[in-house]
Formats: C-alpha cells, structure tokens, sequence
C-alpha cells in the first residue's frame, strides 16, 4: 500500500482537529469557577498555628494567605508565628551568626513543630489548625477554618493582661488573668503563649531577594506556663481563673505584645483568645471574652 | 499491596516457572544500608534507628506467551532525605504479561513513556525514591508493519497509595512512513509519526481562596496530547514534538487555569569523528499529576527532558539544575564531539576527543497576573509572551578533553563555566557563578593494577565559595577496587567530607563497604532532584542479578 503526502496531511489535520475538540470541551470558563459557599456561622475562635521561618522563602506567601484569612474572620480567627524547621528555615534567637538581625526562633518552637508530626523531608510554610488538621499546606487553611469555625464549643474563655512594674518606661512583667468556663465538668490543658507583633526585622522573600525590615506578626515569643500548658479541671458553668506572671525581656516591644490562651485536650483546641497587653497604669485593662 | 499478597505470588510463580518449558529467571537485589552517627559539623539530622536501610528485591519469569514479576520492598527506615510516605514496606509491584503475535496484555503494574515523556512518563529511580508506575492494563499493539498502538488506563501508584480518587487512561500510536512510502526507504530515510493522548480523571476537592468563602469549581477530567515527527537519515536525526494539556488547576500553578504546552526541537548529526547536537525546548505550566494537590516529586505523570548536562565530576554536580515544569522555560542545549585522529599535530599517537556542551536554560516572561481576592486561584494566571524570556536559570558551559598519552597513562580534563540561580532551584541563594577545573589521570600500573585520580576545583565569590576535592582510586582487577576522596570547602566552612570505600565484585555480586561523610545537597537523574541532608556513617552497599 502506497500513502501519498496529501492523505498524510489529511489524516493529520483531522486527529489534531478531533483532539482539540475532546480537550476544549474540559474548559472551565471564567464566570463558572467559582462556588459561593454560604457564610460560615462563626461558633467559636479558631487557632491558626503557623510554623514558619526567616529563611524560608514561601513563608512570606503564606503571611499574605494569613491577612486575608484574619481580614474575613476578624478576632475570631487567632494566628500564631512559630518560628521553626531549624537552622534550614529560621533564625535562633540570640544567634550570633545573624549579627544584626533578630532571631525569631525559640526552642520550644521546635518542640511544637515536632509535635504536630513534622517529618524529614517536610518543608515549610506548613500549619495546623485547632490541633483537629494534622500539618496541612497553605492551600488547605481556608477550608479546614472555615469548618472549624462552625462548630460549638462548649468552653467559654475571657482574657486580660496588662504590663507590670515601678518604671513604664522598662515593665518588668506582664500580668495575665485566664477565666474558663465549660458549660459541663470538662478536663482541659490551658496553654498561654506571648506573641508579638511589629517586628522588624529579616525575611527571605519568594524572588530570593532578603527584606532587612520585614514586618513580622503574631511572633510567639514565649510560653508561660510551660510547653504543654497546666491541666485543669472545669467544673460545669463555674468560671475557673489562673493568673500568671511572666517577665518581660529585653529584646522585646512592650507595646506590641499579645496573649493567646487556649484550652485544649485529645480532641483538638476547644476554645482560643487572643487579648493585647495593655500598658497597664491608670488605664483599664483590657479584656477579651471569647464563647 | 503488602505482605498478604507475597507468599502466594511467589509460589505461583514457582509453579508457573516449573509448569512452563523454556522460562528464564531473571532478577536482582539491592540494598544500601546506612550506619547513621550525628555529626555536629556538618549538620546530620538525628535518627531514632541504628540502621537505616533501601532494600529491593526483584524476579521475574520471562517465556515466549507469558511473562511475570514482582518486587519486593523494604523501606520501613528508609536512607536520609525521602519523603515521609515513602516509609514502608511489601509487594508494590506485581504483573503478568500475555504476548501472542505482536499483541502484548499486561495486567498489574508497569511503566510506559509515551514519546519524550511530555504528557506521559512513568518510571523508576530509587535514588530519588520516584516509582509512579500504572497499576491496571495495557495493550500494545504491533501486528501491521510499520505501526505501533498502546491503550493503557489505570491508577498511579504513589509511594504505598494508589488512590482510586483519581484515574488514568492513555494512547498511543506511532507510525512509520518509510514502510509506506517507497521513495523514504529507497534512501534509508526512517521517517515516523507518533500521536499519543492521556485523560486525567480525579474526583472534586475543596480548595477554597483565602479569605473568601468561594469554594473553586475544578475540572475532573484534564486531558493532554502530544504529536511528534522523527526522521533518520544516516547520521542525522531530527526530532519535532509538541504537547498541549487543558486547564490543570494544582498546586504547582497556585490553581490557576490556563493551559499547559511545550515544544522541542533536535537536531543531531554524526560522523566518524565528530558529532554535533542542538535542540531547544519550551514548556509552560506542564506540570501533569495524578493528583492536583500534591507536591514535591510525587504523584507526577510525566516528566519534561532534562537540558543541562548531568554531570558525574563531584564539584560539577554541586548545583544540579531541577527542570522547571510548573512555572516553564525556555531550555537550548548544543553539544560537539570531535576526534583528532592519531598521528596528527594535535590527536598525538594515540588521537585525542574533544567535547563541547553548553546548555541555556531562562525562565519564561509572565506579566499581567489578574487576581481574584488578592488570589491567583482561579484565573487564568496572567500572559505569557511566546518568545520573550525571564531570568536566568541555570547555564552550563564545559569543555572536555580525552588523551592517551601513553600506552599505560590516560588523561582526562575538563573546564566548566557556571551560572546556577539558586533562588529559581532551591528558594534562596541568588546567582552563583563558578569554574570548575577537572584533571582525571588514570595510569595502569600492571596488568591487574589501574591507579586513577581525580583532582578538582571550584572557584566561585558566591554561596559556600570555593571547594576542593580529591580521589585516589586503586582497582585490583579482577575483583576489587579500593578508594578514599575529600571534598574540602576551603572557601567558607573548611569543613572536610571524607569518604573511603572497598568495593568488591565475584560474578554476580558487588559489596561495597565505605565510610565517611555525604555533604548536604541535591542528588539529581533526568532533571528531577531530591534534597539529601547531611550524613556520616558506615555504609553498605550489596547488589546482585541472576
């Protein structure tokens, strides 16, 4: 059988043509690639922790992700900057490597991380939410906040802290009351970590380049009362207040700094609320109920 | 597919192998065991286990109308630096193949290239711990002359998962014009067509843009095609293919939907010689997975050709280039072979081969990305202009130099320009720009005694700055071969990796015992990388093949 050029080109013309037709019908256009989902019915303050890093070069993309999530959901969404994935993603505080720079890294920031199941081979930027999601991408926290944020909670938490000290202008400690409440008897852990905001300081960014006066946010900066939080048991509708003393260090801004408390146990972050550190003096303390 | 399905596969294939005249036995086992130690210097991770271990073993039963294999894995503590689901251990791996008349079934897993592996490539390399073979059918097709057909479909198999979220079908056909047209064969041309097809089907995620309750309305069928044309003709081969994929929304492309493509072009001519190769490549968004949300180097359908030069001089291949599928690029590589024959002014008496390779690699030019929230979720990712390019990738130019200067005393050189972007290859880093200078001279010292050495530099200004590295290899023929080496970071750290091994080779056994220390970096095959992390260590190495 001979084949001339022209049922050669035939041929050809037809399979491409017959082909591009199977594949442009998958098209999805413009208008129809988004489903509107309904509100979430916000029942609870979700925690976001974020582990992340000054090296980590996605990491910045990720913060981008964490303002939109907390422009949605407002106070009722609490995120956490843990600082982590070791010398590869961050900077150890008080590295003497990094002169000039802060380290952002604290040891317990390891610890977390190690916790939440971070295996060799890993990367950052990668987070948890409510301690429910496992480490999940960024690409995943809309979805799993946005069920966790409809769901009851039966722990009700109110928060102040305030600084504390002879001297305003150098407070020596931060004073920190935690109400829980449970509407019935409930054994918890309560975890109070201090956070700061307003950092200046380096950021590896996603073109490679380094940013000196990146501003970090919700940086967790210690834990103050222990790595794992206090065990606490809730009577049913009996408010249960810890109070907690934690020293201010040099390194930080005292004007700039939070308080996340979170009650939680094996079935994830029950309850979470995040209140900033007044300056204390004549002004009231502020206080933030979270239900 | 794990323990339960071992001990029955293996007795059916016994009574296969003992029911059947003429079958064969092939297969092999590997194994590399690591005593891992914590080294502070250089930055070892720690390890729970006292032996770390790949181990594979693999038969198969070849006869002329039935042909069958497993392999046997165990990776329960796997080597330093795979994932953390390529932890297990069992049969991943099991088939059957019926061939009768140009018609060949197989039924299990297997792997298949459709052309260059644009839309379809699966394989495997356990150095970077990829096996993203089918599990399901296939059936090629080669009974009418000149034409070959393959149809497969099936699941990909992703470390111990074969998620049946998602499904795969694929075609195949390549024909061969010169068995048709008489005027090609007259002239010993071989000129053939080859179109070939893949359909993703995967099941619908919730994949939500940030700070929004808009959910996106994913497609579940992704559908790619490829069309290519080689021709042959005595020493000269050129190669045209290009591919085009549908909207693929994925993580590697922040799930946007525009549609991928890529095209090659290759040209390669030799002669007694000399030879000479140049081809050029563009691709856009042609990153093809099983499942759309994966990430690293899993999961992937197929795999776009490497256009840098894998090199196996140790400070040649500190920066490995990984090919950029997601984002695209734009890849040129020529290469040049010439013998100076011997006897003349510049082949000397024995002749001298000279090789030059040089590969261009750049990033593609994007621009009016639109969002959507402040997202790239869902659009269409902005324009990407044809022929203008991004920055530099990677660029590689390298000459080498082939010499007998006596009958027992050979010598190897080789320069290399550098320009490696860290931040495009690894996330940060910048530019690095290095010359490296090679000297490899191998003399024979008796008739069973070969001494080689390896001598090597690295100048650069950037990252770790300059190395050093050294090799002295014995090899006491016929069975073994003795070597120590350091690769020394004399610019930065000063920190030594130091390596000696004893390998040994008895038909067809080879055992390698080496101690030492392995630098963190990249390992990389066919333009795919995996990260290794720090090691130090007592190493084994057994293989064997029957």
């Amino acid at each position: 059988m001979n084949i001339k050029i022209s049922d050669i080109r035939l041929l050809s013309a037809a399979a491409l043509s017959t082909v591009a037709m199977l594949t442009a019908c998958n098209d999805i256009q413009e208008s129809n690639r988004y489903r509107e989902l309904p509100a979430a019915e916000v029942k609870r303050t979700v925690l976001l922790e974020e582990f992340t890093g000054q090296l980590c070069v996605n990491c910045p993309i990720a913060h981008e992700i964490i303002n939109e999530l907390k422009a949605q959901y407002g106070d009722r969404l609490i995120t956490v900057g843990i600082h982590s994935g070791g010398d590869a993603f961050s900077i150890a505080e008080g590295d003497p490597i990094w002169t000039g720079y802060q380290g952002l890294r604290i040891p317990e920031g390891e610890t977390y991380l190690s916790n939440a199941g971070f295996k060799s081979g890993m990367g950052l930027p990668i987070g948890q939410v409510n301690r429910t999601s496992g480490l999940i991408d960024r690409d995943e926290w809309s979805k799993f906040i946005y069920n966790e944020i409809s769901r009851d909670s039966e722990i009700e938490i109110t928060l102040d802290a305030a600084l504390v000290g002879d001297n305003p202008q150098a407070p020596e400690n931060i004073g920190i009351n935690v109400g829980l409440r449970s509407v019935a008897d409930n054994d918890v852990k309560l975890q109070v970590w201090i956070t700061e905001s307003g950092i200046k300081t380096i950021q590896l960014l996603p073109d490679g380049t380094a940013k000196d006066d990146y501003e970090h946010s919700h940086v967790l900066r210690a834990t103050v009362n222990g790595i794992n939080g206090e065990a606490i048991s809730l009577v049913g509708n009996e408010t249960a207040v810890v109070s907690y003393t934690c020293p201010v260090k040099a390194v930080w801004n005292p004007e700039k700094l939070s308080v996340v408390a979170f009650a939680y146990n094996g079935n994830g972050v029950l309850q979470a609320a995040e209140t900033h550190v007044s300056d204390g003096g004549d002004q009231e303390s502020e206080s933030e109920t979270n239900n | 597919m794990k323990k339960s399905i071992l001990i029955p596969a293996i007795a059916v294939m016994s009574l296969a192998a003992s029911a059947q005249k003429g079958v064969t036995v092939h297969g092999s086992v590997q194994s590399d065991i690591l005593f891992p130690e914590k080294d502070y210097e250089i930055g070892t991770e720690t390890y729970k286990d006292k032996v770390l271990t790949n181990t594979y073993a693999d038969v198969g039963l070849y006869s002329k109308y039935v042909d069958a294999g497993l392999r046997v894995e165990y990776l329960q503590h796997p080597l330093p630096g795979f994932e953390p689901d390529f932890k297990g251990w069992g049969v991943p791996n099991i088939y059957v193949k019926g061939k009768y008349k140009g018609f060949e079934l197989t039924a299990g897993d297997f792997y298949e290239q459709f052309g260059s592996g644009f839309i379809l490539r699966t394989y495997e390399e356990r150095s970077l711990g990829i096996d993203n073979s089918i599990r399901g059918g296939r059936l090629k097709v080669n009974a009418m002359r000149g034409l070959r057909v393959t149809a497969l479909g099936g699941i990909q198999r992703r470390f111990w998962d074969w998620s049946t979220s998602s499904r795969v079908f694929g075609g195949d056909a390549e024909f061969d014009l010169n068995e048709y047209i008489a005027p090609l064969s007259r002239r010993n041309i071989i000129w053939t067509l080859g179109a070939s097809y893949v359909l993703k089907n995967e099941d619908k995620d919730d994949i939500m843009v940030p700070g929004t309750n808009f959910k996106l309305n994913l497609p579940q069928n992704v559908s790619a095609f490829d069309v290519r044309t080689h021709f042959y003709r005595g020493g000269l081969s050129l190669l045209g293919e290009f591919a085009w994929k549908g909207q693929d929304p994925s993580f590697d492309n922040n799930y946007t939907y525009r549609h991928g493509n890529a095209l090659m072009l290759s040209a390669a001519y030799s002669k007694t010689g000399w030879s000479a190769l140049f081809q050029v490549k563009r691709s856009e968004d042609m990153a093809f997975r099983s499942q759309r949300s994966m990430k690293m180097t899993s999961a992937f359908l197929n795999n776009m050709p490497a256009f840098a030069y894998q090199h196996t001089y140790a400070l040649a291949a500190l920066y490995p280039y990984a090919t950029q599928a997601a984002p695209g690029e734009w890849a040129f590589q020529g290469a040049f072979a010439y013998t100076f024959k011997r006897k003349t002014a510049l082949g000397g008496k024995y002749g001298t081969k000279l090789k030059l390779n040089v590969s261009y690699i750049r990033g593609l030019h994007t621009t009016d990305k639109e969002l959507f929230h402040n997202s790239l979720y869902g659009t269409s990712g902005g324009h990407t202009s044809f022929f203008k390019m991004g920055e530099l990738n990677y660029q590689d130019i390298n000459l080498q130099l082939d010499k007998k200067i006596t009958k027992d005393f050979h010598l190897n050189f080789m320069y290399m320009n550098q320009r490696y972007n860290k931040t495009v290859v690894e996330g940060h880093g910048g530019m690095v720009n290095s010359n490296i200078l090679v000297l490899e001279p191998k003399y024979k010292l008796s008739k069973n005694l070969t001494l080689r050495g390896e001598f090597q530099y690295l100048f650069s200004r950037q990252d770790q700055k300059d190395w050093a590295y050294g090799l002295l290899e014995l090899s006491i023929l016929p069975y073994l071969m003795v070597s120590v080496s350091d690769q020394w970071n004399c610019g930065d750290t000063g920190i030594h990796y130091y390596m000696a091994t004893v390998t040994g080779n008895y038909r067809r056994n080879r055992l390698m015992l080496g101690y030492g220390r392995t630098r963190a970096g990249y390992n990389c095959s066919g333009g795919v990388c995996r990260y290794v992390p720090a090691s130090r260590g007592f190493q084994l190495a057994y293989s064997y093949n029957f």
